[in-house]
């Protein structure tokens, strides 16, 4: 499956992956599963392909964008359960052009019962704070993916925590950059750091307990 | 090749708050300065694989920002790991190894006109050591076991 969708999306064959996503998903399970088993491998093999000079930007670019479009068809009908969790805010590093994976995170949280927004890597960090000042949330993921996006990361997560309307929100960040170096989750401020999705989305479930007092 | 990068990375003396204020204050200057020496290098093109100058610029531009947070943070584990993602991603890209050598040369001779003496001092050290380390990056670069760079710990709460 994973190779035959990795085909689709470096050839822009949208309509390839869109009927392998349809065979695949029939429930919030294998939603998760598809996300996690099929999108994200196939997502890391194109940054690999990228990286190893193989594709260009704009073919990455192609393949995530048919990703993108599969993932706004696939997930509607599979996220509409009960609100068991509290409220979450996912957004990207501010300047970032690789969203996906924070798109993914926010929607397996909303699957495993969180009211999440998520927020794109163009909302200017004051938007951000207006947006979680007025929401209140539980939660707060980052992704950061290119390391020179770190930065503004880090101010917006000090902004965050001396704020005292604010600074209760848990933070944990993703993504690529944070996987860079083993204390960088620490240095820039966050409670907590996720490998990936699906490790974001148990991590905020412990929190949400240990809150809860389960 | 070894770990020791790594841990070498560690002992590099921390920048003082002081220069890395100095060093934010002036990081556009010292951008323009680096993309203009690079610019004007009569083997530009070859150093950079016949590649647009805007792709080299870009690079510059990252540089500059992403060296502000490994200063501000002390981060040089960080930056052990991602100098050797760049080398490995420019070069596939058609950089020559090469070309980093003359660029991290650039990025201190710009530190040094742009910043306070003592700010050139503290900022030129952790250059020094990129520049000590070329051979090792461009090892890692392209070692098989890229993939597997040492970090033990992913995630610890």
């Amino acid at each position: 499956m994973s190779a035959d969708f990795l085909e689709g999306m470096l050839t822009s064959n949208n309509k390839l992956c869109m009927e392998l996503a349809i065979v695949y998903i029939h429930s919030a399970e294998s939603l998760s599963d598809f996300y996690v088993n099929v999108i994200a491998p196939c997502l890391y093999e194109v940054g690999r392909l990228w990286e190893e000079g193989e594709i260009s930007a704009a073919q990455e670019h192609l393949a995530t964008a048919i990703v993108s479009r599969v993932m706004s068809v696939m997930y509607g009908p599979f996220v509409l359960g009960n609100r068991t969790k509290g409220k979450a805010v996912m957004i990207t590093a501010p300047g970032e052009e690789h969203d996906l994976g924070a798109r993914m995170t926010a929607d397996l949280l909303e699957m495993d019962g969180w009211q999440v927004d998520y927020l794109d890597a163009q909302s200017p960090i004051i938007d951000s704070l207006k947006l979680l000042r007025e929401n209140q949330p539980y939660l707060l993921g980052i992704a950061i993916t290119m390391p020179f996006n770190i930065e503004p990361v880090r101010r917006l997560i000090e902004k965050i925590k001396k704020d005292y309307r604010l600074q209760s929100i848990k933070v944990m960040v993703g993504g690529q950059a944070a996987a860079f170096s083993p204390q960088l989750w620490q240095k820039i401020g966050a409670d907590g750091y996720c490998v990936d999705s699906q490790e974001a989305v148990k991590l905020a479930a412990e929190w949400w307990e240990k809150r809860s007092g389960k | 090749m070894s770990c020791s990068i790594f841990g070498d990375a560690l002992l590099i003396p921390p920048v003082s708050l002081c220069s890395v204020t100095n060093y934010q204050g002036n990081m556009e200057k010292m951008n323009t300065l680096v993309n203009s020496e690079l610019t004007n290098n009569p083997a530009i093109l070859k150093l950079i694989g016949y590649n647009n100058l805007e792709l080299m610029y870009e690079n510059h531009g990252y540089h500059v920002r992403f060296m502000y947070t490994v200063f501000h943070l002390n981060a040089y584990e960080l930056l052990a790991s991602v100098i050797i993602w760049v080398y490995r991603s420019y070069h596939r890209r058609g950089f020559s190894y090469e070309y980093f050598s003359v660029e991290l040369s650039a990025w201190q001779r710009a530190a040094s006109t742009s910043l306070t003496p003592e700010a050139a001092a503290e900022i030129n050290r952790v250059y020094q050591w990129m520049i000590d380390h070329h051979d090792d990056f461009m090892a890692f670069a392209e070692s098989p076991d890229y993939q597997t760079i040492p970090f033990v710990s992913v995630c610890t709460r």
